[in-house]
């Protein structure tokens, strides 16, 4: 019992709190006999596109009655009128109801899953009648800001009266317009009125630019007496529906018509009031909370033009107005979008701003959609001209601005859903706003600021090295200490991507002041340089997938002669001190060794290349003495350190062992003749306790057997219990055997005197 | 009678929550969100009764209590759940990580410590996860353990 009464409690609970993430239309108005299109948008989950879509009619008692639901069921009064479709690759529903007569105006939810449980959107939907005549009722339909002429018809008798209209507000009539030339101030300049010729009996009264607030009940009047009847519907204009996640993009497509092609146009935000806040116009400005996420595109000559905007932010929620720039708040606007932004999204975080040093590299993460890996990458800098572009920089394909040679490289890495963007040798014009777009989900466009502040780069590398035709280059690579654990690997770019090369690791490098173990120098050689090897060379950190610093250098290759070698060397970092014979000799061997494959000779020489081995050897001769250095003096420490203390330990051992065979255990157990239970209780109070660490439970239980031996003890012991905690065992022994000598005198007393008694 | 208790607990959570709501739509901030324990928390800042020209924080708690669920949400098997226990300090731990800037490098870290969502215990179904028990079927004489989703909605595989 209270089992159902509590489920049915759970069933009635209604929607509380937060936004539910599903959309659709707040109002929709409409006319007896038209057919409606109602379009609920949820969010992009699998959940959501199986989930059970619902449209029900909510009813006095809070509860709402399922009209139609995906699940098949169609309510009797929906039968052969409507129809529910999913759209799941667009993530909306749409629900179509034709025949509509005035009973079904009312407030109905769309939603997902289980009715009343809060995934839903609450809509209104109105049903006018018609307009045309019934019951001597005029229904006029039009728009908001377009004309509306009411036409008051008068019988014969009335000819010479004075015709007005007037508006029905509660019980009053407000005159509108008369005959006599009066117009109520609320319709100054709009309302005109018109005699339809005196042979007809008619009159007409014009109303301009129609406002929301002109709709109601009319009246016409000959005189006092009411002709007709007049009902006037102003159409505002149904918002388009944007859906749009958050730290997502949307785009608003505003076409105002060819007539407005040449006069400047606007996006603007209706904030509360009445008020519109502009975003951005044709002309160029913006407002500053779009600042590098806006993009206004003209597409064709008609004038129309297409609003971008990313990294949507909850504020951004709300009503978008396009129209002519200059043009009145009051005046009709022309187009008009709800966006939503969805809160319950799949869209990663990404860094929004990303900060590099001059000199020093960046690398940016880009989200994609991850059911899309095939699709292309790009990467574009968001400009601040006029109306903003994004001219692409680099794309999955290879590099599109020639300005970025050498600096930017796009990796597709680590995949499902991010990819990455390099750019090195940054300098202060960098700063700025940066795109990551994919060619296929236009939502999941994000964006990304990047700023150069102060400081120095990370990785050391020489920024140009020139090297000889024919020779070996060596171009060493600085890694400071934070990089220990990372993945350091040497690359050279060219236009598609930086292609990984091997690399040598030369032990700790000497260029950093604060950390020397762990800073490494990882060298790339090149043996038997080509000219092919001039180009671009990366060097760089990474930790699995995700990538790190790099910095850049350019090689040249000259064709010299090799006096000039040790030119090459004093690029080295490492000062190096080869002897040029030695380099003399070198290439010929490696020439004549390596002409057969291209790539090996990018070999990682350890053992063919004794004479460089050495001389590489010598340019480090510090370090390798450090390294060297280092385990001696451990082991000359901790030997000596085991030594003394192996001593001591067995010093200690001998003399602890002498210490017992001297010491005299006989006599304290001599001492002991005696011993009762209470005895151990009372040296414990004492605290000459053998185990200190012994839990109060082990007294209880010896109070227990001072309890039962208490018994067992002889009276004289008993009577002195209280003042025995104070006194030690050897006391206690003192005490028993003068007791004893007390009473063998008592006894040998008694012995005497007992005869001479007797 | 723990179960009328329970009940009277559970409405007047819901009598409180509903009071709120009618008020106004304040923008109100989430704190929590827990579709586990099905908890949420938001505040807002409201003037104060006693002193309208100042401003206090209002912090709601909704809880949905599934009264009719299992003590193990993977297994109808097991027995009703009769005891939840809500420990607001679990409820409010920060586990997801954020994103910090230590010197100029990005680091993701979590505010709180002691984050493992695995031993949380589970009083209702999370709408994005697939919930899966085995059952015996027995077809053509022999018995076969078929698994199947308790929430057929989430878990389809696209």
């Amino acid at each position: 019992m209270t089992s159902l009464f509590l489920t049915c409690l759970l069933t009635i609970i209604p929607a509380v709190f937060m936004k539910s993430p599903i959309f659709g239309p707040q109002e929709v108005s409409t006319v007896e006999g038209n057919s409606v299109s109602i379009k609920c948008y949820y969010p992009a989950t699998s959940v959501n596109r199986h989930a059970r879509k619902y449209w029900c009619r909510q009813n006095n008692r809070g509860s709402c009655n399922t009209l139609i639901s995906s699940g098949g069921f169609v309510s009797k009064d929906y039968t052969d009128r409507a129809n529910l479709t999913n759209f799941p690759e667009d993530n909306l529903f749409v629900v179509d109801i034709k025949h509509l007569i005035q009973n079904d105006t009312g407030k109905y939810k769309c939603g997902l899953g289980i009715n009343n449980r809060g995934l839903s959107f609450d809509v209104s939907l109105e049903v006018n009648k018609g307009p045309g005549l019934s019951n001597n009722t005029q229904v006029y339909r039009e728009d908001w800001g377009s004309n509306v002429t009411i036409i008051c018809p008068f019988k014969a008798e009335n000819t010479q009266k004075k015709k007005s209209l007037c508006k029905k507000t509660g019980q009053d009539c407000v005159l509108v317009i008369d005959s006599t030339g009066y117009v109520s101030p609320n319709y100054k300049d709009r309302a005109h009125f018109k005699l339809q010729g005196t042979s007809q009996l008619k009159f007409s009264i014009t109303i301009n630019r129609l406002r929301p607030e002109d709709a109601g009940a009319y009246a016409c009047k000959a005189g006092e007496e009411k002709e007709r009847d007049v009902d006037l519907q102003v159409v505002k204009p149904e918002p388009g529906l944007i859906y749009g996640d958050l730290r997502g993009s949307v785009s608003f497509e505003c076409a105002l018509g060819p007539e407005k092609a040449n006069v400047p146009k606007l996006l603007c935000r209706v904030s509360t009031g009445e008020a519109c806040d502009l975003v951005i116009n044709t002309q160029g400005e913006r407002a500053p909370g779009f600042e590098g996420r806006i993009l206004l595109t003209s597409t064709d000559k008609d004038g129309s033009f297409s609003v971008l905007i990313t990294g949507l932010r909850k504020e951004d929620a709300g009503l978008y107005l396009c129209r002519a720039d200059g043009q009145l708040v009051e005046g009709r606007p022309t187009q008009a979008w709800q966006l939503f932004v969805n809160e319950e999204t799949s869209i990663p975080h990404s860094p929004s701003v990303v900060k590099g040093v001059p000199g020093g590299s960046v690398a940016v993460l880009c989200p994609y959609n991850p059911r899309e890996s095939n699709h292309l990458k790009y990467w574009c800098r968001w400009e601040k001209t006029q109306k903003g572009r994004c001219p692409l920089l680099v794309e999955s394909e290879g590099l599109v601005n020639p300005q970025y040679e050498g600096r930017l490289a796009l990796y597709e890495e680590p995949g499902n859903g991010t990819y990455t963007i390099i750019l090195n040798q940054l300098t202060a014009q960098d700063a700025g706003f940066y795109w990551c777009l994919t060619n296929g989900d236009s939502s999941w466009r994000s964006t990304v600021e990047l700023k150069v502040v102060e400081g120095e780069p990370n990785l050391q590398v020489p920024r140009n090295v020139t090297a000889w035709l024919g020779e070996t280059l060596n171009v060493p690579c600085h890694f400071p200490c934070k990089f220990y654990s990372h993945e350091k690997y040497w690359c050279k770019w060219s236009n598609r991507s930086c292609l990984t090369l091997p690399s040598q690791d030369e032990g700790p490098s000497q260029a950093f002041v604060n950390c020397n173990q762990n800073s490494q120098v990882i060298s790339l050689t090149l043996n038997s340089v080509k000219k092919a090897d001039e180009g671009w060379y990366w060097c760089g950190v990474k930790q699995g997938h995700l990538y790190g610093e790099t910095a850049a250098v350019y090689v040249t290759v000259e064709e010299g002669t090799k006096g000039e070698s040790p030119r090459n060397e004093s690029h080295d970092a490492s000062q190096a001190s080869a002897v040029p014979n030695g380099e003399v000799v070198e290439p010929n061997v490696r020439e004549s060794g390596n002409k057969v494959v291209q790539v090996p000779r990018l070999v990682v020489e350890e053992d063919s290349e004794d004479p460089a081995g050495a001389s590489r050897v010598n340019t480090n001769p510090s370090s390798a003495e450090g390294q060297g250095g280092g385990s001696p003096v451990l082991v000359s420490t901790l030997v000596p350190l085991a030594l003394v203390l192996g001593l001591g330990a067995v010093v200690v051992g001998v003399l602890r062992a002498r210490h017992r065979k001297n010491v005299d255990r006989v006599s304290i157990r001599s001492y002991r003749t005696d011993i009762t239970m209470s005895d151990f209780d009372n040296s414990r109070d004492f605290g000459a306790n053998d185990n200190m660490g012994a839990s109060p439970i082990s007294r209880e239980t010896s109070f227990r057997g001072k309890d039962d031996f208490m018994a067992t003890t002889e009276s004289t012991m008993e009577s002195e219990e209280p003042k025995k905690a104070k006194r030690s065992s050897k006391e206690e022994a003192d005490m028993a055997y003068t007791a004893f000598l007390l009473q063998s005198n008592n006894m040998a007393a008694s012995i005497q005197d007992g005869p001479r008694e007797a | 009678m723990k179960n009328r208790l329970l009940f009277w607990g559970v409405l007047a959570i819901f009598v409180k929550a509903v009071l709120v709501t009618a008020q106004d739509k304040d923008e109100r901030t989430l704190l929590v969100d827990n579709k586990c324990k099905c908890v949420r928390i938001t505040s807002r800042i409201i003037p104060s009764k006693e002193d309208p020209s100042q401003d206090i924080v209002e912090r709601n708690i909704r809880i949905i209590v599934p009264l009719n669920n299992r003590e193990n949400i993977s297994d109808p098997t097991s027995p009703l759940r009769t005891k939840f226990v809500y420990h607001l300090s679990d409820l409010c731990k920060k586990c997801d990580p954020v994103e910090v800037e230590l010197d100029n490098q990005v680091v993701t870290a979590t505010q709180s410590n002691i984050c493992d969502e695995d031993s949380e215990t589970c009083y209702t179904y999370d709408r994005n996860k697939c919930y899966t028990n085995t059952v015996p079927l027995i077809y053509g004489g022999k018995t076969k353990m078929v698994t199947t989703a308790l929430t057929p909605d989430s878990c389809y595989r696209d």
